[in-house]
């Protein structure tokens, strides 16, 4: 407690009013569900929910010959050895913990990322100390800054905290010199790598130069989701093992296929997982996911497979884009952005929708785009398809 | 955006300075791992590393946190399995519209009186910022529960002692604060496992401050049989709100599902602080299947835990225990010429682990989880020989 008292008084003197205290704390107890607009899966459901009522109620998401590409889930699901470990553990959901599954967890990562134990929390997933990070470091003078288009503006929006959104460089790399300029004094640097929305990555001595030209009580927060996808970014677990101002977020929805079992990470130095820690909602997975998570990360290879079967689904869909003349975005991860001459993301959006597709949403920021999750090699056929008699409607 | 406005204003209005809202945003979350019976198991458990150095030591009987060790029931270990490789998705196939539904219907509320959460802990120690302030206290009985949430808040917190018959003091509790914000009622109490009567509630109701609310907590009700439900009130539209969790009976512990019941202006005030993320899938395709077969999976377990109590209870007797007469899945006792504290230490030793020291009001008592009729079989035999030998020395 002697913690919260001095995160309290670090609240006000960080400038927050009582408004926005009063913001954190709706969110706070809340975890993801207080945080209705942030989490990939809330923004994904409020942007079909909108397009759903544009639609008059026409797109139905539970029809079974329905698409879903939309939320950036993994149709691989969860791998069969975590599976086995789910149903293993499941008779044993009558215990909090029946054989010590988080401790297992927590070691699993820390081997993984070749570091000690107390570097690593473990969350129900990564929403939650992504909305902490932003409690934790920024505040109404000390920005939460990123890149645009990006992820995460919602939660230091939310809570109050200046948000800063720097345009990605024409490469759809992270613009770190602009982003310096734009704050030298920020609280937070965010870089989620590979990029949500545009599957971009940001090479690590980018990284780096925000570690180098930071202030000096800033932090970087690296949102590593969907890593395990990329062929060339550079996991900065090294970073954090070398006790740099840094926190990596992981998450076990994307790659491991788990988005709905919640299971998750923040890895980084103990002072500063302690200070996200104060915002609460962590250090307890349900034991279902703690026991497929762990036994996932033991199978040797996983990432690899996962990876090489989503790149060889997703090469046929540029493929196919090429041919039909659709602009796209380069993706390393699971999602990808297109443009299509003559419509807007919306209207693409809406138009694969008449055919019982349903892709991702778009970013103000360029209404032109919209962000399609990568599938099944047939859902991706289908994809083609509805794309196909879209474009020549 | 207008809701968070009207929260803050809210809090604001009813008193709380900038401190105590800072507070909040600590968290009801940061309070609720000091507070919960998984932080205490978690505690437990620590302690019990530090000892054995080992983490997990399959040989100990763990009767501590209250668990079920039946776990949950072979359709929601079904259910479990079936939805696992669904898990990619966040919302497979409408698992929590079902969860949802079931809610209501088993308890035959109107739609929008029960949300669902991960767990009865977080909507527990929301109500402590929806229902009091600096101005509206907390009362509840004393030993009991949930006062942690109320106390992290920094609101008074007025602990009213229990009648000798173990039932809640109401009129005490009335009298406490006539300007009291909430009531909190565990029923069956924790730790005490003993019952409150309906006219006991009937009174607060009649006693209460216009907008105060009575907050009932029925963890464990459901070893106490369908006649001691209060959700006839949710029904009748009164200032209550239920606490609900698949923790206990239902032997959930791990998996997270619980519920508030309540009016729904009332359940709205609770949510404003956030309604704790996406349900985990496993936990609302278990809960669910459970829900399913409630109607002769309750009275079986009901059943097995009394047997397994009453086998407790007899033994104790024959050894000149004394014990509080329960109707939950957890008891206290007290042993003559030994604290709680050194009771609980030298069952350890033998490998029988029970709670921890967690109620200074009653030093000498100490809670006991009923386990497996083999569990307590080891528990009686471990108790014989703590009652001959007697408390460890220093050394321990």
């Amino acid at each position: 407690m002697p913690l919260t008292q001095e995160t309290t008084e670090s609240l006000l003197e960080r400038g927050f009013t009582r408004r926005h205290l009063g913001r954190i704390s709706r969110v706070m107890a809340a975890g993801v569900a207080g945080l209705p607009l942030f989490s990939e899966f809330a923004q994904a459901q409020q942007a079909e929910n909108r397009a759903n009522r544009r639609a008059g109620g026409a797109r139905d998401m539970n029809d079974p010959e329905a698409v879903r590409i939309t939320s950036n889930e993994n149709p691989l699901g969860p791998c069969k050895e975590g599976l086995e470990a789910l149903y293993k553990v499941a008779p044993m959901g009558g215990r909090y913990s029946p054989t010590g599954e988080n401790a297992d967890f927590v070691k699993m990562i820390a081997e993984l990322a070749d570091l000690k134990q107390e570097y690593v929390t473990p969350y129900p997933g990564s929403s939650i100390p992504l909305f902490n990070s932003a409690c934790a470091f920024t505040s109404p003078t000390r920005s939460w800054t990123m890149g645009n288009p990006g992820y995460s503006s919602g939660a230091p929006k939310w809570i109050g905290s200046k948000t800063v959104q720097v345009p990605l460089r024409p490469d759809m790399t992270h613009d770190v010199e602009a982003m310096i300029k734009a704050d030298p004094n920020a609280g937070a640097y965010y870089v989620c790598n590979p990029n949500n929305p545009t599957g971009t990555v940001t090479p690590r001595k980018d990284i780096e130069y925000l570690l180098e030209h930071k202030a000096k009580d800033a932090v970087v927060v690296v949102d590593e989701a969907y890593i395990h996808f990329s062929d060339t970014a550079e996991m900065c677990t090294d970073l954090v093992a070398k006790d740099k101002d840094l926190v990596v977020l992981r998450t076990f929805s994307k790659a491991y296929g788990m988005a709905g079992l919640r299971a998750g990470a923040a890895i980084g130095r103990p002072d500063l997982l302690a200070k996200i820690r104060a915002y609460g909602g962590g250090g307890f997975m349900p034991i279902t996911a703690t026991a497929c998570a762990a036994a996932s990360m033991r199978v040797k290879g996983l990432m690899k497979e996962r990876h090489d079967i989503n790149k060889a689904t997703r090469d046929m869909v540029f493929a196919n884009l090429e041919k039909k003349g659709v602009t796209y975005i380069p993706s390393e991860t699971n999602f990808f952005m297109i443009t299509v001459k003559g419509m807007t993301g919306m209207q693409v959006n809406e138009g694969m929708a008449k055919y019982k597709v349903y892709i991702g949403r778009v970013w103000p920021v360029w209404p032109e785009k919209v962000r399609v999750t990568v599938g099944t090699m047939d859902e991706m056929k289908k994809f083609n398809d509805a794309l196909d008699k879209a474009l020549n409607s | 955006m207008t809701l968070a406005r009207k929260t803050e204003e809210s809090l604001l209005e009813r008193g709380y300075s900038r401190r105590q809202i800072a507070r909040i945003a600590m968290g009801a979350a940061a309070a609720i791992p000091f507070f919960t019976e998984f932080a205490q198991a978690q505690q437990a458990d620590q302690q019990m590393a530090r000892r054995t150095r080992q983490p997990f030591d399959p040989e100990v009987v763990r009767i501590s946190s209250n668990e079920n060790p039946m776990g949950p029931t072979p359709e929601g270990i079904d259910a479990m399995a079936k939805v696992g490789p669904l898990g990619w998705r966040y919302s497979p196939q409408g698992q929590n519209l079902e969860f949802d539904g079931l809610l209501h219907s088993i308890e035959n509320v109107k739609p929008g009186y029960v949300n669902g959460y991960p767990g009865s802990s977080m909507p527990l120690a929301q109500c402590a910022p929806a229902f009091t302030s600096p101005t509206r206290s907390w009362v509840m009985g004393s030993p009991g529960y949930g006062s942690g949430a109320g106390r992290f808040v920094g609101n008074k917190v007025h602990k009213v002692p229990l009648r000798k018959d173990y039932t809640h003091d109401v009129e005490a509790m009335i009298k406490a604060d006539p300007n009291a914000g909430a009531f909190y009622i565990c029923n069956p109490n924790n730790p005490t496992g003993t019952l409150t009567p309906r006219k006991d509630f009937d009174y607060i109701l009649a006693n209460k401050p216009k907008d105060a609310v009575l907050i009932i907590d029925e963890a464990y009700v459901h070893f106490a049989g369908p006649e001691n439900y209060s959700t006839e009130l949710v029904r009748q539209d009164k200032d209550v709100v239920v606490l609900r969790t698949f923790s206990k009976i239902y032997g959930m512990a791990g998996l997270r599902a619980g519920a508030l019941y309540g009016r729904p202006d009332l359940l709205a005030k609770v949510a404003e602080y956030g309604r704790g993320g996406n349900l985990p899938v496993t936990a609302t395709a278990c809960a669910a299947a459970s829900m399913k077969i409630a109607k002769t999976m309750l009275p079986e377990r009901l059943a097995i835990n009394k047997k397994n109590r009453d086998y407790t209870f007899e033994y104790l007797e024959k050894v000149g225990v004394t014990y509080i007469p329960s109707t939950s899945n957890f008891f206290m006792m007290s042993v003559k010429g030994m604290a709680g504290a050194q009771v609980g230490e030298a069952m350890l030793k033998k490998k029988i682990q029970l709670a921890g020291n967690r109620w200074p009001e009653w030093p000498q008592h100490i809670r006991v989880t009923v386990g497996t009729a083999e569990e307590m079989v080891k528990f009686s035999a471990a108790m014989d020989q703590v009652l001959k030998e007697g408390p460890l020395n220093a050394k321990g």
